[in-house]
């Protein structure tokens, strides 16, 4: 089931932040959304994930229309997101806020949630900080408790917002093993980075926003090989 | 002296079980409310009118106390929670001078000031409990029900979602759960627990009026929330031993009774202040700027040093 | 009719003071996010040192109330907001903070003062009749400082650095850090604004309710609840907001006892709230965008675009 965005378009106050931006998601395979700060790589998440409404323009998973959706309804039919800023819950533990995203209602039956929260946070190496509040976690472990949260979420789609960026190398690596699991599940991947190396290295697809418009779509070569990307995104370092 | 213990230690255990509400409300998901006062004169007032028609029943009056107030949170969470959540505390405050000048002004009803007197001795089962210590063992019993209560509510899964939303309500939508109505259920429950305090309030003093349940007194409960600890289960009854218990000691001074009550209320609010200042100085609290507005420089910065790593 | 004209028109003028106050509010919540409740104690504190001093002179007056409202409301800032905030950076103890010191305000002000209001004496007192209303000239010069203080503000704001640096921290506090302007100082600029501007409400309110230790409490509330109904972040509709409410506790005498006036006025806010969630200002601005909870992330773009 894809996630399609159709000439989506959102502005702020006489600012476009997106200019009827159009692309698609496949499942089972990493998007990879780059461009400098400001291209409206986040306000597309936000489009996606239900906290503000676009303009104008279409969003759909499979056969769904997302747009105008709640956050919350949306994220319960399996779009699931992370913050730039991560958004942990602070004063919670690891355990519970875990436990908090693999739960669905108020009075889940828990045995068996439990045991997949025990399992995701072994997975992601947070074991032993698992009844640590989440503020007294180092920046990278902090990050990992924003993936335990999407694991155990379960979810189609995952919308993840720099999340390798100040990783250190062996965190950096775990989350790559993550996403690459993710894929194989088939899920629908959608990664905004700074970090080109690891746009190389996963992604199937690269979508170039600047300026709240998608100037180029395609393979990691043929994005990064685009004259108009060398001049706008590299080119400031030549 | 021993009268005046048993006093003491009933309204500590009324006042505890009024504040166990607040903590519900305000300590568990982050709704701060001004208005606990209302819900606990509600209980009061529906066992002042009640209790004489049916015989003092304690589970009728408490039934009834706490459905009102129930109905009543549900009212005031539908036209505050409309606005953002910082100001829910605004529309509470106004909240609580409206339900003022009702019992104030409705004279036919509440009897203003001058209050009802005479308020039956409460009976359960049919039996009555007509000594004080048989009522304040009462008192006590509620409180330890509501205290372990709400320990079992903080550890499940009704608490990690108040949690999520005192945290961060944009993440919990965004974790597919409904922020707007675990406050709803926050602000019905606080309600509810306070309102039987309430009831036991009526009963224990057998008097109500309406200068009883003011602003004051919701700022007493608010004391009493914060210096016990914010969001601990027990946190309420340690307040109430220090606020109601112990400040009142300040009229043992020689002092014009006009100047007892400002001089509580200053108390409470530099216990509120040392409370929220020493906080800071414990927690350390650096890492919280994480999920703050116009505080979040780590994370942003973090990610500045990454535009600058550029393929070759 | 005639005389709900009357009371409307009294209500308006009085609707001046809250004006001052709710401008004043309007601005700290803006730039710092702070609920600055303690601002109801310094409003009786203008009002209580206003009416003290006055016998001694009232030039000699009005300075002693500004330094008390300027020694307030910064000490407020610098010695308890400032230090809770630099170990805290969470909204909620701050305002606990706030909550904190306006019941050690109103009650340490009980203890010094009277509880009987005090009116200072004047001569203004008395009524002028313009189309057949009888207008009292004190409220009359209330609503003109009132429109004076409203047109200051929004000027200082508008034509001085010092003023859009503001209206850009009220934005978003990183771009003021960009512009090279530190937060702290559109924040104290913020609070000096808010004491100077509660300077000529004290001194009104003190004139027109007369002066005791908890009168600036209602009035703080209503300025509270123009700044939620008037729309967060601007100054003109928290000024519409505190005239419109001004003009409800007038006619809240038309037909009911002054001791229901409170109450009619905080239950119109509740029904304004239920109706218009977004405030009055949804009225007036056509279609609102779709009234979603607006994280940090969605005031993004527009600054990023500007860099």
């Amino acid at each position: 089931m894809s996630l399609q965005i159709d000439t989506v378009r959102a502005a702020f106050g006489g600012l476009v932040a997106l200019d009827d931006v159009s692309l698609t998601a496949e499942p089972g395979a990493v998007t990879a959304l780059i461009g400098p700060n400001g291209a409206g790589k986040t306000t597309l998440f936000n489009a996606i994930s239900g906290l503000i409404t676009p303009d104008r323009g279409s969003i759909r998973l499979g056969d769904v229309e997302l747009v105008g959706k709640p956050a919350r309804h949306i994220a319960k039919l399996g779009v699931i997101r992370s913050f730039q800023e991560l958004r942990l819950f602070g004063g919670v533990s690891v355990y519970d806020q875990t436990l908090f995203a693999a739960e669905r209602r108020v009075a889940t039956r828990s045995r068996k949630v439990r045991g997949k929260v025990d399992r995701i946070l072994a997975r992601l190496g947070l074991s032993d900080v698992r009844r640590d509040l989440a503020v007294n976690l180092s920046y990278g472990q902090q990050k990992a408790v924003s993936i335990a949260r999407m694991l155990a979420m379960e979810g189609r789609v995952w919308l993840l917002d720099e999340q390798a960026a100040g990783l250190a190398p062996r965190e950096y690596d775990l989350f790559c093993e993550v996403v690459d699991e993710a894929r194989r599940r088939g899920l629908v991947i959608v990664l905004i980075e700074h970090n080109l190396q690891l746009v190389r290295e996963l992604a199937d697809k690269v979508v170039f926003l600047d300026r709240g418009r998608a100037l180029a779509t395609g393979t990691v070569q043929e994005v990064f090989g685009n004259d108009v990307v060398r001049a706008l995104y590299f080119g400031r370092r030549d | 002296m021993i009268d005046y213990l048993t006093t003491v230690g009933a309204l500590t255990g009324i006042f505890a079980i009024a504040a166990i509400g607040l903590n519900i409300t305000t300590g568990f998901a982050g709704v701060f409310s001004a208005a606990q006062a209302v819900f606990m004169g509600i209980g009061a007032y529906v066992t002042a009118l009640l209790a004489p028609e049916v015989g003092g029943s304690l589970v009728v009056c408490a039934l009834a106390g706490v459905a009102l107030a129930v109905v009543v949170a549900f009212v005031l969470a539908s036209a505050a929670l409309r606005v953002s959540e910082e100001y829910f505390m605004v529309a509470s405050l106004a909240f609580q001078i409206i339900v003022s000048t009702v019992l104030i002004s409705w004279y036919s009803v509440t009897k203003g000031t001058d209050g009802i007197p005479g308020i039956p001795i409460p009976t359960i089962m049919g039996a009555e409990l007509s000594d004080q210590a048989g009522q304040t063992v009462l008192i006590w019993a509620v409180v330890a029900v509501m205290v372990g209560l709400t320990a079992v509510l903080r550890r499940g899964s009704v608490g990690r979602l108040f949690y999520a939303i005192r945290e961060d309500p944009i993440a919990t939508q965004t974790l597919g759960r409904s922020p707007i109505a675990g406050k709803y259920a926050a602000i019905m429950l606080g309600a509810a627990v306070s309102a039987l305090g309430g009831v036991l309030y009526a009963f224990y003093t057998g008097f109500v009026n309406s200068a009883t349940f003011d602003y004051a007194m919701s700022i007493k409960l608010v004391a009493i929330v914060v210096v016990g600890g914010i969001g601990l289960a027990i946190g309420p009854v340690v307040g109430s031993a220090v606020i109601i218990a112990v400040i009142p000691l300040i009229s043992l001074l020689d002092l014009p009774s006009t100047a007892v009550g400002p001089l509580q209320q200053l108390v409470y609010g530099l216990l509120i202040i040392a409370v929220v200042v020493l906080r800071g100085y414990l927690t350390g609290g650096g890492l919280r700027a994480l999920r703050r507005r116009h505080r979040s420089t780590l994370p942003s910065s973090a990610s500045r040093i990454d535009t600058e790593r550029v393929p070759t | 009719m005639h005389e709900f004209v009357q009371l409307a028109v009294g209500g308006l003028l009085v609707g001046g003071i809250y004006v001052m106050i709710a401008i004043g509010m309007s601005l700290i919540l803006d730039v710092t996010g702070i609920l600055h409740i303690a601002h109801g104690a310094n409003i009786s504190l203008c009002a209580l040192t206003f009416t003290a001093v006055e016998p001694h002179g009232f030039v000699l007056a009005v300075a002693a109330t500004l330094v008390v409202s300027l020694a307030f409301t910064m000490a407020a800032y610098d010695l308890l907001y400032r230090p809770v905030a630099k170990r805290q950076a969470d909204l909620f103890p701050l305002f606990l903070a706030s909550f904190g010191l306006w019941i050690v305000g109103s009650s340490a002000l009980t203890l010094v003062f009277s509880a009987n209001a005090t009116h200072p004496p004047t001569s203004l007192d008395s009524t002028i009749d313009v189309a057949g209303l009888h207008l009292v000239k004190i409220n009359l010069m209330a609503f003109g400082a009132a429109i004076v203080c409203y047109l200051l503000t929004r000027t200082f704001l508008r034509r001085t650095m010092t003023g859009s640096l503001m209206r850009a921290a009220a934005c978003n506090g990183e771009m003021a850090d960009v512009w090279g302007m530190p937060r702290r100082r559109a924040e104290r600029v913020a609070f000096v604004i808010a004491a100077l501007l509660s300077v000529p409400a004290g001194i009104f309110a003190a004139y027109i309710f007369g002066a005791y230790p908890t009168m600036g409490d209602v009035p703080l509330l209503i300025a509270f609840a123009t700044v939620i109904i008037g729309g967060v972040g601007s100054i003109t509709g928290a000024a519409a907001g505190a005239l419109i409410f001004g003009v409800i506790q007038g006619v809240a005498l038309w037909q009911l006892p002054p001791a229901w006036q409170e109450g009619v006025v905080f239950t119109v806010f509740l029904l304004i709230i239920l109706i218009a969630p977004r405030g009055l200002a949804m009225f007036g601005k056509g279609r609102p965008k779709r009234a979603k909870p607006t994280p940090q992330t969605s005031s993004e773009p527009p600054v990023e675009l500007v860099r």
